[in-house]
């Protein structure tokens, strides 16, 4: 069983329309029947049923309206799309009085064609069945899995659940690096809204006169070079999420355009006249304070209530305990899947520095961090000296006041780099190795494990 | 070389740029497993030509094709830049024999110039790649598919082309390899 769409005849003299609307109308997993001529037409549905009809309304002998008055008394089921060409509209008018659901001007926008097909679909109650059918299908693809344990991320976890299934706007907070898209993903991908699109739009990243086009698309020829239409976020996102990613960097005039649609939940098109109406819900994320901006009078009070519906703060990774360390050694995991390289998983030493780290990046310069100990390890353990310089020197800081200190550091790298091989270090630190014998000792340098 | 049976030929129409030819035919391989020669260009047919609506038939073209390609791949991907239309849809991103031998993408709405946005080498590239791996998808049987990250998803707007991911659903992926089991 594969057929999810409906049983489309296509009624029209002219083969060339038959077979290419056909063929599209089956790409599209619809089921399809052609007819060369109204008899035909007729015929066929004496054995066999269909949900919807495409009539042309100009052909020779039996004219669309006389296939019509007979398709609707005898099987007043089928839907009929009158297909007509531009000067035979009023025509087409008189079609739908006489019971056709609607009409179609030849040439037709791929995407018209699709929106009347599902709105008869959904008529027909055909829809359901796809609703039914798309719910036993379990999601295999879903977002990656995301590492918490703490509690903090626990609770947050379960706001994730309890708020995917409503439409709620959700705003989520939270330094740079610590997962807010991820976040979003995942209520995304929690609600009944998964098989939609989930389209990110990163505000920050535009200029202030390109924020109206990519929110709200425009209309062919709306200004030199728009040669097609741009269908805007808005429009993509359209019984989906839309994440709108750092509203903190909205212009003035670009949170007064965003207030309007959230309040009307409508918009047009840049050079276009007609209103689209859009079944989104917002997810908005920011690592600004926004109430501080509020109270600056950088950011529209009325628009923080808007986002600030339900609202979720990531905290950063540094407050997070052992999910440091967990996500250090997933992130391992990962790239050690990708490549062929046989790596254990990270010495106690590296491990207490990357727990001891501050990391302002957050998760994301953490995962940053393993990559680059991942690229340059050559044994099988990523060990202190692997980790980007920033990182460990963070920590030799700390206790390098003395000299001695510092004396125990310097051995230590030098140990590390030459693979604890004490000829070779002796001969780096331009000692003896009996000296350097005696300075492990005195400073108790061990070797990584 | 030349293809042979359970493969898969790029055939272009008109001048594509070979850089574009390498990196259609690279997802082809990827995608599908199996090898994707370039075959020799052929020019457009005039046929195909809508003087009034200064477009490309693409059940044309697709006929063009049908008549004039080699015997021995098993599928043949038409890679035109010329925007395509049908009779009665006032534009396709490209078109395909559901179930059957030929297939053909247009690059015209692929390019972010077209939308008045600046020019992104890679983006377009990829974008082909996606409409490349989509048609041929059409060829093994495949309809489309509701998951907006799957490339059997239809989107009428290239931009949707940009949310869906370069690669099949578990779902298609499944109906792909029982298609090509037989
Ligand atoms: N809890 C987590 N588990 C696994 N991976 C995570 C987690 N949090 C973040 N990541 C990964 O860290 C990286 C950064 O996450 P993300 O882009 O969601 O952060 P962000 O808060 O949106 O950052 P920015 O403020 O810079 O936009 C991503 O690669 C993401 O997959
Ligand atoms: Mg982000
Ligand atoms: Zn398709
Ligand atoms: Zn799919």
């Amino acid at each position: 069983m594969d057929t999810v769409g409906t049983r489309i005849m296509i009624v029209d003299d002219e083969e060339i329309v038959r077979v290419s609307l056909g063929n599209w109308l089956k790409e599209d997993g619809h089921e399809v029947m052609l007819a060369a001529s109204g008899l035909e037409a007729l015929q066929m549905l004496e054995d066999r049923i269909c949900d919807i009809m495409l009539l042309d309304l100009k052909m020779p002998r039996m004219s669309g309206l006389e296939v019509l008055a007979k398709v609707k008394t005898s099987k007043p089921g089928i839907q009929v799309l009158m297909m007509t060409a531009y000067a035979s509209v009023e025509t087409a008018v008189d079609a739908m009085q006489k019971g056709a659901y609607d009409y179609l001007v030849k040439p037709f926008e791929p995407e018209e064609l699709k929106i009347l097909i599902k709105r008869v679909m959904e008529k027909q109650a055909l829809q359901q069945e796809n609703v039914a059918l798309k719910q036993r299908i379990e999601d295999a693809f879903g977002t990656d899995e995301i590492v918490g344990e703490c509690p903090a991320m626990k609770t947050i976890f379960q706001l994730v659940r309890d708020v995917a299934a409503s439409n709620s706007t959700v705003l989520i907070t939270g330094e740079s690096g610590t997962g807010k898209e991820l976040i979003a993903k995942a209520i995304h991908a929690n609600s009944d809204r998964k098989y939609m699109p989930f389209v990110p739009v990163s505000l920050g990243a535009l200029p202030e006169t390109l924020v109206e086009s990519e929110l709200f698309g425009h209309q062919k020829g709306a200004f030199t070079g728009a040669t097609y239409a741009r269908r805007g976020r808005f429009e993509l996102a359209d019984g989906g999420t839309l994440f709108l990613d750092e509203i903190g960097d909205l212009s003035p005039k670009a949170q007064v355009d965003l207030l309007r649609v959230l309040q009307e939940s409508k918009f047009t098109r840049i050079g276009g006249t007609r209103e689209v109406s859009v079944d989104v819900r917002i997810v908005a994320a920011t690592n600004r304070d926004l109430r501080q901006m509020v109270k600056e009078g950088q950011f529209r009070e009325d628009l923080f209530y808007r986002f600030n519906v339900v609202s979720i703060e990531l905290p950063p990774l540094r407050e997070r305990g052992d999910d440091i360390v967990l996500l250090a050694q997933r992130f391992l995991r990962e790239f050690a899947s990708k490549t062929n390289k046989p790596i254990k998983g990270f010495s106690n030493e590296a491990l207490a520095i990357i727990r001891g780290y501050d990391w302002p990046g957050n998760v994301r310069e953490l995962e940053n961090a393993v990559e680059r100990a991942f690229v340059v390890v050559k044994g099988e353990v990523i060990k202190s000296n692997h980790l980007p310089f920033n990182i460990r020197s963070r920590e030799e800081q700390a206790d390098s006041r003395s000299l001695k200190a510092v004396e125990k550091h310097h051995i230590r790298r030098v140990l590390a780099e030459t693979g604890w091989n004490i000829s070779q270090a002796a001969k780096a630190l331009e000692i003896d190795r009996v000296t350097l014998y005696n300075k492990i000792k005195k400073y108790d340098i061990q070797e990584e494990t | 070389m030349l293809a042979g049976a359970n493969d898969i030929a790029i055939q272009p129409l008109g001048a594509i740029r070979p850089e574009l030819l390498a990196r259609i035919q690279a997802s082809l391989q990827n995608i599908y497993g199996s090898t994707a020669a370039i075959l020799p260009p052929l020019k457009i047919p005039r046929e195909a030509w809508i003087a009034a609506r200064q477009q490309y038939d693409s059940t044309k073209i697709i006929r063009f094709m049908t008549r004039s390609a080699p015997a021995a791949p098993e599928r043949i991907l038409g890679v035109c830049d010329v925007d395509l239309c049908t009779p009665i849809l006032t534009f396709v991103f490209g078109a395909a024999e559901v179930g059957g031998r030929f297939a053909v993408i247009s690059l015209q709405r692929l390019r972010p110039e077209a939308y008045g946005l600046p020019a992104d080498r890679l983006l377009f590239m990829q974008r082909c790649a996606k409409a490349a791996v989509h048609e041929l998808g059409h060829t093994f049987g495949l309809r489309h598919c509701y998951r907006y990250d799957c490339i059997m998803f239809s989107c009428c707007s290239v931009e949707g082309t940009d949310l869906k991911q370069e690669r099949f659903c578990p779902r298609c992926a499944e109906k792909l390899r029982d298609a090509r089991k037989c």
